[in-house]
């Protein structure tokens, strides 16, 4: 078996892009209310006067809705993508460096531990952004840990033992915080785990943004290095490459990527492990020029399809994206498995 | 001071060792395993290091990609330590071939070549006409030519060997060093890989030094052979050494001698007969 011809590659390409189109596309049109493509492109080319609520849907919710999945998919795809690579371990995800537990500890502190607290702590504390505030608190904590212990030691197993740990660490302060808490703050601890992409103000879209873009292009501009990093240490020295540098810039890539979604969308598990294997199998190659791109868009593709099935089209209710991601995530990945009968990283 | 990597082909770059003592750091103590050497490595030959397993083959090999430093002393490429050349430097003047396996085999024999050129490219850059032909040339010398598109996972052992060492030849360094390239191999791959090896010494102006358990390949095939044992080490050309009869004092079990029907050296080994 020989690896895809360049013109097969190039029409899954075109496939990918016309995939990203439609997904974009039905992402908006889909909710409580079903809206006709023609409607869409109406309204965002501004002649669809007649009917002022649509307008104000697309703009105000579908629309930032569908660019947040976009960035949030695309983000963890290519971080699980850097942390698989970096760890040389197919069960890397973005959340492995513990920026995800990081977070949660911090919204766990904020809304379960503040709440008990609440009469000493000042109103102006208690608004909108502070769940935001307190779980990036969380995340950018333990990135800087983990970035601060990785310029002392080579050894990428520590690295990925210190991250679990501190996963132990918050879910066991998680759990405690969760047994004296009061049944609302618990209820709302809950909701921010289940992931939420519809909430964000433009501002947060804005810098989620800003940090999944730095972290991509992080990568992008280290993909030469990413694959000299598939040949294992001793080849990748020998080539030129040096591992702290290279493995600091791809902890702080992970970091500003998963650490920012967590913080402002919540612990959206699955798809930063599952779209970099659905990729590798659907270009059939470990190469990162291929695997970059590829689950950059694959992974905005995969959100914005989840999101539209979490949105129950039809219905008032929505499901949580954390449950549908992997609900539907997890047989595509398993029959992709069996049908190609073997993984490599 | 800049190396030209036009000049590395053809003119005089020696690799010495200068005093060096190879060995581990655990700790504060230091473990030595072997040395002083002393060494200057003749150029555009064949250098076979020789050793029972834990005479210090690996360690020497891992002390001159410096992933281990050196306990004392130091290896110079013209007249410079290693120490004081960047990495990207270092990877333009030698390349390794390991004997590790791939976090990903998941490449074509092509994606594999084309990593040796990583030295000359910048960041995300893509490659030049000359890395293209690098490529392609290592590819050819090799005989992968018709295997550029084949997986790593779905090569033969031999072939596997052969794409790593086309792998270090895209590399273009003047130094190669292999770690147990025969190891794995069956009698008529060990063959190829030597006449491989010899080819590239003598059509491409290589310095390969290359470690091996297999003592009496190196005494008829080698140029120059490192006789490691105990801490004690011997440099020589095959015939020098065994002329000293340095192979009978570092292993006084075994047996080297002359067969004059085949023509060529003969090493019996003591867990052989």
């Amino acid at each position: 078996m020989t690896s895809p011809t360049k013109t097969q590659r190039q029409l899954r390409y075109l496939l990918l892009g016309l995939l990203f189109v439609w997904a974009f596309l039905l992402n908006i049109s889909l909710g409580s209310v079903e809206i006709s493509v023609e409607k869409i492109i109406e309204s965002v080319m501004g002649y669809n006067i007649n009917e002022p609520q649509i307008d104000y849907i697309i703009h105000q919710y579908r629309i930032p809705k569908a660019i947040t999945a976009v960035i949030v998919g695309a983000g963890l795809s290519i971080s699980g993508l850097l942390m698989q690579t970096l760890f040389k371990n197919p069960l890397a995800g973005p959340y492995v460096l513990g920026v995800s537990s990081g977070a949660s500890l911090g919204a766990a502190l904020y809304l379960m531990g503040a709440s008990a607290l609440s009469a000493f702590v000042p109103h102006w504390l208690m608004g909108n952004w502070s769940t935001t505030i307190a779980a990036s608190i969380g995340s950018f904590t333990v990135l800087f840990i983990v970035a601060a212990v990785a310029t002392k030691i080579k050894n990428t197993m520590a690295l990925l033992i210190i991250g679990l740990m501190f996963g132990s660490l918050s879910s066991a302060i998680v759990s405690i915080l969760a047994f004296f808490s009061s049944k609302e703050s618990l209820q709302k601890f809950v909701f921010w785990t289940y992931g939420n992409l519809g909430n964000l103000r433009p501002s947060e879209i804005g810098i989620l943004g800003l940090f999944v873009g730095i972290g991509s292009l992080l990568s992008i501009l280290n993909t030469n290095a990413l694959n000299t990093m598939l040949l294992g240490d001793d080849y990748a020295i020998s080539l030129g490459v040096s591992l702290k540098k290279t493995h600091l810039i791809i902890l702080i890539a992970t970091g500003l990527i998963a650490g920012s979604i967590t913080a402002l969308v919540g612990p959206i598990a699955f798809l930063g492990l599952a779209v970099p294997h659905i990729c590798r199998l659907i270009w059939d190659t470990s190469n990162h020029k291929i695997l970059i791109p590829t689950s950059l868009i694959m992974g905005a593709i995969f959100m914005l399809i989840s999101d539209s099935i979490a949105q129950l089209p039809g219905s008032a209710n929505v499901l949580p994206i954390n449950a549908v991601t992997a609900l539907f995530g997890s047989p595509i990945v398993i029959w992709l498995l069996i049908r190609k009968k073997q993984i490599q990283l | 001071m800049a190396f030209d990597s036009k000049k590395t082909n053809s003119t005089v770059m020696p690799l010495e060792f200068r005093n060096l003592i190879i060995g581990y750091r655990d700790k504060s103590k230091l473990k030595e395993i072997a040395g002083p050497f002393d060494i200057e490595i003749p150029e555009r030959k064949l250098i076979a290091v020789i050793g029972k397993n834990g005479s210090g083959k690996t360690t020497l090999i891992k002390t001159i990609g410096q992933q281990l430093a050196s306990l004392k002393g130091g290896v110079y490429l013209n007249e410079q330590s290693l120490l004081n050349i960047s990495n990207n430097q270092r990877a333009r003047l030698i390349s390794f071939v390991y004997t590790t396996t791939l976090s990903s085999e998941n490449m074509t024999v092509h994606e594999l070549v084309a990593l040796g050129r990583y030295p000359f490219l910048h960041w995300f850059s893509k490659p030049s006409k000359k890395d293209t032909d690098c490529i392609k040339e290592a590819l050819t010398f090799t005989a992968l030519d018709v295997l550029a598109n084949t997986k790593i996972h779905e090569l033969s052992d031999g072939q596997k060997q052969r794409a790593f060492i086309a792998r270090a030849l895209a590399q273009e360094t003047p130094y190669m060093v292999l770690d147990e390239p025969m190891s794995h191999l069956d009698h008529h791959h060990k063959a190829q890989l030597f006449s491989l090896m010899k080819k590239l010494v003598t059509e491409k102006n290589k310095t390969i030094v290359y470690t091996t358990h297999d003592i009496e390949n190196a005494i008829n095939h080698a140029d120059y052979i490192l006789a490691l044992n105990e801490g004690e080490s011997f440099f020589n050309t095959p015939k020098k050494l065994i002329e000293k009869g340095v192979f009978n004092r570092l292993f006084p079990k075994d047996r080297v001698y002359f067969d004059s029907t085949t023509n060529r050296f003969l090493y019996l080994d003591s867990k052989s007969k």
